[in-house]
């Protein structure tokens, strides 16, 4: 009778690890069939898809600023950028990887913004300096120095939405899947 | 008695099965093959997977084929279109915009300022101003591909 009814288990076992990977096929079918930017919702759309949907983030670059986006419909959360600070760290917190990415980001953005502040301030002061008084020796020293400090600082600022890219990448794989 | 409290055991342990086996497809698979996007050195590179390979790196001088490595879908493959066509153009014009606005800055220190120098430097800053709008809509463009990409991957 055991033996009966482990046959029985092990054939329903069977015939829903099959059935689960054929709908696995269809809903992905389905997805490339139906997917559309509206995302209207395809009928075997699954639990995943549609937390993916409404909760996955990304950002979009504007002139040094970023815009944190969430979900499909686009939904800007936040801006940051050049001193604007916005908290991806809480925002994406559940995720120990995604929130020591971001606390790299927040490190790094701020720190370009700084350097290459500073760097833009002397670039301005030496162009200053050498316009009213052109035998200036310091002036040279002034603009290249500042040019450093704007190249290195572009780097970093550079490299901060490297570490942002990463931060929203765990972020989005630590979702509720 | 026994017998059903055995079956009832068996199937709870079958339910369970197939939704353990999809979780962890659900991360191996994105783990393994989401893609993001890293920079370096004034390049944007873009990997596969939590430490995996390089797929692409995009810049000035390199052309990068996007469509084809999110061919699986279809939204993706609409934004890298969008992404294609705004790179290429876009970073030529501001790099010869920049070069322009260089040079031109670079003879006016020399010499006396003429309508030739001024308009050439007007004209390299709309370059870079054009270049940067392009680069700009490509790069976002490369940010909704991946996003889309992503979401589709087999979970």
């Amino acid at each position: 009778m055991i033996k009966i009814m482990l046959a029985i288990a092990i054939s329903a076992l069977a015939s829903g690890s099959l059935a689960a990977q054929t709908e696995s096929r269809a809903t992905n079918t389905n997805r490339s069939q139906n997917a559309t930017p509206t995302v209207t919702a395809p009928q075997a759309r699954t639990d995943s898809s549609s937390v993916y949907d409404s909760q996955a983030l990304r950002f979009e670059t504007s002139w040094g600023s970023a815009d944190v986006i969430r979900g499909a419909k686009g939904e800007v959360l936040g801006t940051v950028g050049w001193f604007r600070h916005f908290d991806v760290e809480k925002l994406v917190q559940s995720s120990p990887q995604a929130a020591s990415a971001a606390r790299e980001f927040r490190v790094a953005n701020f720190r370009g913004s700084l350097v290459s502040t500073i760097g833009a301030s002397l670039v301005a002061i030496g162009i200053a300096v050498a316009t009213n008084n052109s035998n200036n020796a310091s002036t040279p020293v002034l603009i290249i120095a500042g040019a450093g400090g704007i190249g290195w600082g572009l780097q970093k600022i550079n490299s901060s939405y490297g570490a942002l890219s990463r931060a929203l990448w765990w972020g989005n794989r630590d979702l509720g899947r | 008695m026994r017998y059903r409290l055995h079956l009832t055991l068996i199937l709870l342990a079958m339910a369970s099965i197939p939704s353990r086996a999809a979780a962890q497809l659900d991360t191996s698979s994105y783990d393994a093959n989401a893609l993001r996007l890293e920079s370096h050195f004034g390049d944007i590179r873009i990997i596969r997977g939590i430490s995996g390979p390089v797929v692409a790196s995009v810049g000035t001088f390199h052309k990068v084929e996007l469509a084809k490595i999110v061919g699986t879908s279809e939204n993706a493959a609409r934004e890298a279109r969008e992404f294609e066509r705004n790179q290429r153009p876009g970073a030529i014009a501001a790099l010869i915009g920049g070069i322009i606005v260089g040079t031109s800055i670079a003879l006016s220190s020399r010499n006396d300022p003429t309508w030739g120098l001024v308009s050439a430097e007007l004209v390299g800053v709309s370059l870079v101003f054009y270049g940067g709008v392009r680069l700009n809509r490509a790069y976002n463009a490369l940010s909704r591909s991946l996003w889309w990409y992503n979401r589709d991957l087999k979970r």
